[in-house]
């Protein structure tokens, strides 16, 4: 066996032969949902790709809830779907409850969240990662990075193998030194049950990268034969789910109901009078957990006036009795949790079958990337996911399908592919890790987009597709749905802009019944929908037969822009005028070698602060914490004065 | 039943620690006995999961013992078995089993069985108490129940219960070598059962060690062409054996498996009678899964046949949605490894040389020798204890042996005499 090449045609590290070693472009750590994006992306745009992970039988697993979407979170979902990755398809394989959420709020809130039976998640994960060419799975544990010249060269394995490869994507969620950890017991694992990565940590602090502690946790599950839903609230999904995907309507299937019940008084004391053993004040866990998805314990601390907090009982699939217990996240003893789930209505007979827990693992600090999730200072390696310092698995598939496309497009040396904040959630979520930092498990809310009736759960595809086309993760024949989608929308557009909808007494009685004012004169359809009131139904009623007709052939999701959009044209148009007004300074490129320190006028802590970030644009600038706006005043009059004597650097770096 | 208080629960009849092969045969045959029970495993996504490769062979036994084994498991868990496995079509008495499939199917099966209980949990530590002697004088001693077992774990529970099982696989200072590397576990990836060591041992348990050499496993769809060129050439196998040959067989579902239960076993000696046998299905109203579909039964296996006649698996599937196929090591010597699974690729043709998806391995980790014919543990010169152990830990040395341990072993814990009130005799704790 003089040469082992498994892959070495294709690579373009071919000349790297030799026993025990194989080539690939991409080495992906880690198999949950960042690591299956990030290689499902990498391998799909043509890069011979390698998923290293501890335990091949744990792909996908949901260690939390097993759900996908949600406010915020959805719309991560649809766009990491609209951009050609997996997340969205696999939901739709495997739910066992869809809803769509905030239906009565405004579109901009509006999400898809669906409940999934999480061992089928898991299985049709694995099957399309093992059905998609040009990928392998390995199991084991990745131990260090090879680097040379501040570049990657390859990574070594806890059983001595090695695999050469120009990328590596960090995909290890909770998994770095970790521990888990109930009241003041503690062992180490990745989670309950598997062993924990204990070597890479230290080969990355030994390339100079900082690493810090998080905390995660989950709540207990319970017997979902030992509930009595007469004291609970049934939730159902919807009698006719959507779809996460823009692409395939998901098999049929019977729904099955979620319950909600409230903590109450009685659940408090319970939690109050045992605080005491919670490792949040005992000390046994050390890193920061998650503000916005807190324990139960960490609930009474900050909401002391509240008596009760909503808990949602889940089932865990459709194979399993197992229920969630949302809202009732704990790492109190165990026997403090059999005493909180039996204080809950609904509960008293509940029989706990796996305690919930914290977790406490390393995560790299994420200023220390790119805007492409890429290292500042290991060239070919990027991160993904809970590593990332965030939570969820909508994160982790948009973090990981991002490092996947721009790992892959650093080894054809192509530029990489970022998105701005007027574009996507997922363009929200990177900027706000890269420029922010995070200083707990951060999480996805509509609120953290400054354009967020832009950027809609109904329009993801409208917004990406045509990147995802480019970057060769939508197929043709997918972005021909697309087109066609965009064609019928205009072509109904125009067709209500030239309908009209006639005064007289038959309108004005139907939009009398529909509690708004009569028409003084005869409108255009397009108008009279503007009227909140008013519906795409209504408007076909109110309409001329022949017109009728036209326009009840509109397909559904058609309808609902049409809705969406001349109900709340006012605004959008107010956005984006904003975000036109804004472009100018906001994706006014900084050179990467700019200098900071020697700029007058520029507070100390901003010159700090922009020195370690790097911003790649003015607007990015704008966003790190400690860099005012007067900051920006100065660093705008230095840059002008840089680009004029320079005008050659013009061209490069504007990313967005 | 015990006050509840920090740290502890009312009892159960009978704790099983470990829910693999044995401790779900143990806790499905004790549960039709009506006797309650919990099952503690670390990992509950882990219930029913084969730690061992997808192969179940019937060895010097044959089909006579495969027969015999199945037969005697309680009917839900047995049609989990069936719907799990296939059979390729020659002569030779192994089947496959899909062990994915065997993990959720049998958590869904023993789910639903009266008085069985889940929980997950790490055993660290196990006593018996109140006055139980053994070999080193009394431990506990004094007030409270006498049949007592108190088994404690990782995140400070205590679950108490008239007697235990130990169905902990070769967990019991168990380590996993991949060539030079070495993990803790008595399987890959898995946390080990530390404490439960110390404690069977001051309990006066006798400990030998013990390993299992499994094989490596590939993409299935990288090692088809590799097989297809191999088994295309036909002839001889020059590898271990010498004069084996080797060919491809077609896998057919658990058709024959069915039809020699039901028929009672071939030949006119065997002692199973006829056992009839159901198919369970996935309801049409659930999601689609994927362990349902006709993949596994529908793929090819490479066997190697010896001078006999008679067939050994060599390539197989393992399972419809794991993607992979296993390879029979035939490497000696070494404790798998890099080095091991490049011989044993080699030998099997994979000319493309994929990269292996779990390398081969080793398994070592501590078999109990102290107990007697029901897996009970037995020490010199003490009464017997309410310890038992199922399965690798006591001994088996493949999944048939697994399988029949955890049901021999339950009906050893529940063989009640008529007239007691519990489940267990008072003698079986008390002696």
């Amino acid at each position: 066996m003089s040469e082992r090449r498994a892959v070495a045609e294709k690579s373009p590290v071919s000349g790297l032969t030799g026993r025990r070693a194989w080539t690939y472009d991409v080495v992906v750590v880690g198999g949950g949902h960042a690591g299956c994006e990030a290689a499902l992306a990498a391998a799909r745009m043509g890069c011979c790709t390698a998923i290293v992970t501890l335990h091949l039988d744990n792909i996908a697993l949901m260690p939390c809830n097993p759900a996908v979407g949600g406010v915020g979170k959805g719309q991560l979902t649809r766009e990491v779907d609209a951009l050609g990755g997996e997340q969205g398809r696999n939901a739709d394989r495997a739910f066992i409850q869809l809803k769509m959420l905030n239906t009565s709020k405004g579109p901009a809130v509006r999400a898809l969240r669906a409940q999934a039976d999480k061992r089928l998640y898991e299985d049709w994960m694995k099957v399309v990662l093992s059905r998609t060419p040009n990928l392998s799975l390995i199991q084991g544990e990745a131990v260090s990075l090879d680097v040379s010249r501040e570049t990657i060269t390859g990574l070594r394995l806890a059983d001595g193998r090695r695999l050469y490869c120009r990328a590596v994507v960090l995909a290890t969620g909770t998994f770095l030194r970790a521990k888990v950890v109930v009241g003041d017991r503690s062992y180490p694992a990745g989670r309950v049950g598997e062993l924990p990565a204990q070597h890479l940590s230290g080969s990355l602090r030994a390339l100079g990268l900082e690493l810090d502690r998080f905390q995660s946790a989950t709540p207990p599950r319970i017997d979902g034969t030992t509930i009595d839903p007469g004291r609970m609230v049934l939730q159902e999904g919807d009698p006719q789910p959507l779809s996460f995907s823009h692409w395939q309507l998901p098999a049929p299937r019977k729904q099955v109901p979620c319950y909600l019940t409230h903590t109450t008084p009685a659940t408090h004391e319970v939690v109050s009078a045992h605080l005491h053993l919670s490792p949040l004040r005992s000390g046994s866990v050390s890193g920061k957990g998650p503000r916005y998805c807190p324990s139960i314990d960490r609930k009474l601390i900050n909401f002391p006036d509240r008596e009760q907090h909503p808990v949602f009982v889940e089932p865990e699939g459709v194979s399993t009795r197992e229920m969630y217990l949302q809202g009732l996240t704990t790492s109190l003893p165990v026997f403090v949790q059999d005493m909180i789930i039996r204080a809950t209505p609904g509960l008293e007979r509940a029989r706990l079958v796996r305690p919930g827990y914290a977790v406490e693992y390393d995560y790299l600090p994420p200023q220390q990337l790119t805007l492409a999730l890429h290292s500042k200072t290991v060239s070919g390696l990027f991160s993904a996911g809970q590593i990332n310092g965030t939570s969820g698995y909508e994160e982790a598939a948009a973090q990981g399908l991002m490092a996947g496309i721009n790992a892959a497009l650093y080894v054809r040396d192509r530029p990489p592919f970022i998105l701005c904040r007027d574009q996507a959630y997922i363009g929200v979520l990177i900027d706000d890790l890269v420029t922010k930092g995070v200083d707990e498990p951060y999480r996805m809310f509509t609120s953290r987009a400054e354009y967020r009736l832009l950027l809609r759960h109904d329009n993801a595809a409208d917004r990406l597709s045509h990147l995802g086309h480019g970057l060769g993760l939508i197929s043709d024949e997918q972005m021909a749905v697309v087109e066609k989608k965009q064609r019928a929308l205009a072509e109904y557009a125009e067709m209500l802009d030239t309908i009209q909808v006639h005064a007289g007494s038959e309108s004005d009685r139907l939009l009398g019944s529909l509690g708004t004012a009569p028409l003084e004169e005869s409108q255009s359809a397009a108008k009279v929908l503007r009227r909140p009131q008013v519906t795409y139904a209504d408007l076909v009623d109110l309409v001329s037969p022949a017109d009728r007709q036209r326009l009840s052939s509109a397909p559904t999701e058609v309808v609902e822009q049409l809705e969406i959009q001349s109900r709340y044209e006012g605004y959008i148009r107010r956005q984006r005028a904003e975000i036109k007004r804004h472009t100018a300074t906001e994706t006014l490129a900084i050179p990467g070698d700019f200098e900071y320190r020697s700029l007058e006028g520029l507070t100390y802590e901003a010159k700090d602060k922009l020195s370690r970030i790097r911003p790649t644009t003015v607007g990015q600038a704008s966003r790190i914490p400690g860099v005012s706006p007067a900051d920006i005043s100065v660093l705008l009059i230095h840059l002008h004065r840089f680009l004029h004597a320079s005008e050659a650097l013009e061209t490069d770096a504007a990313a967005c | 039943m015990a006050a509840e208080g920090p740290g502890s629960r009312p009892r159960p009849a009978v704790i099983i620690i470990g829910a693999g092969v044995s401790g779900c045969a143990c806790a499905a045959t004790l549960s039709a006995s009506g006797i309650p029970v919990v099952v503690l495993n670390s990992a509950l996504d882990a219930v029913g999961q084969p730690g061992y490769g997808p192969v179940v062979e019937g060895g010097v036994g044959g089909w006579d013992r495969i027969i015999e084994t199945l037969a005697v498991l309680p009917p839900a868990l047995r049609s989990v078995w069936l719907d799990a496995s296939a059979a390729p079509d020659v002569e030779a008495a192994f089947f496959f089993v899909d062990r994915r499939m065997l993990s959720i199917e049998s958590k869904r099966a023993l789910e639903g069985m009266p008085g069985l209980e889940f929980r997950q949990g790490l055993v660290i530590d196990l006593k018996v108490m109140a006055g139980e002697p053994t070999r080193r004088g009394t431990a506990g001693g004094g007030e409270g129940d006498p049949r007592r077992v108190t088994v404690s774990t990782a995140f400070g529970e205590t679950l108490e219960a008239e007697a235990v099982v130990l169905a902990v696989g070769l967990g019991l200072g168990g380590e996993v070598r991949l060539g030079d590397g070495v993990l803790p576990g008595g399987r890959y990836g898995e946390s080990s059962a530390e404490g439960l060591q110390g404690a069977l041992e001051s309990l006066g348990a006798v400990f030998s060690r013990r390993s299992i050499k499994l094989g490596s496993w590939f993409a299935t769809h990288g090692v088809d062409c590799g097989i297809g060129r191999r088994a295309g050439r036909g002839g001889v196998f020059g590898g271990v054996g010498g004069a084996d040959r080797y060919r491809r067989a077609r896998l057919t579902a658990s058709g024959p498996l069915r039809e020699r239960l039901e028929g009672g076993g071939r030949r006119a000696g065997a002692s199973a009678g006829p056992v009839t046998t159901s198919v369970t299905m996935w309801p049409a109203h659930y999601p689609p899964a994927v362990h349902w579909s006709e993949e596994l039964r529908s793929t090819d296996v490479v066997v190697t046949v010896g001078l006999d006649g008679a067939a050994r698996p060599w390539l197989s599937p393992d399972g419809a949605a794991l993607g992979e196929t296993y390879l029979m090591p035939v490497s000696v010597g070494s404790a798998g490894g890099e080095e091991d699974t490049a011989y044993d690729a080699d030998e099997a043709g994979l000319e493309e040389e994929p990269v292996a998806s779990r390398l081969g391995h080793e398994v070592i980790g501590l078999v109990v020798t102290n107990v007697d014919r029901t897996g009970r543990l037995t020490v010199a010169g003490c009464p017997p204890l309410p310890v038992w152990i199922a399965g690798r830990a006591g001994g088996a040395a493949d999944y048939l042996e697994s399988l029949a341990s955890g049901v021999r072993v339950a009906r050893s814990v529940s063989g009640a005499p008529a007239g007691c009130d519990k489940v267990l005799p008072p003698s079986a704790v008390i002696a």
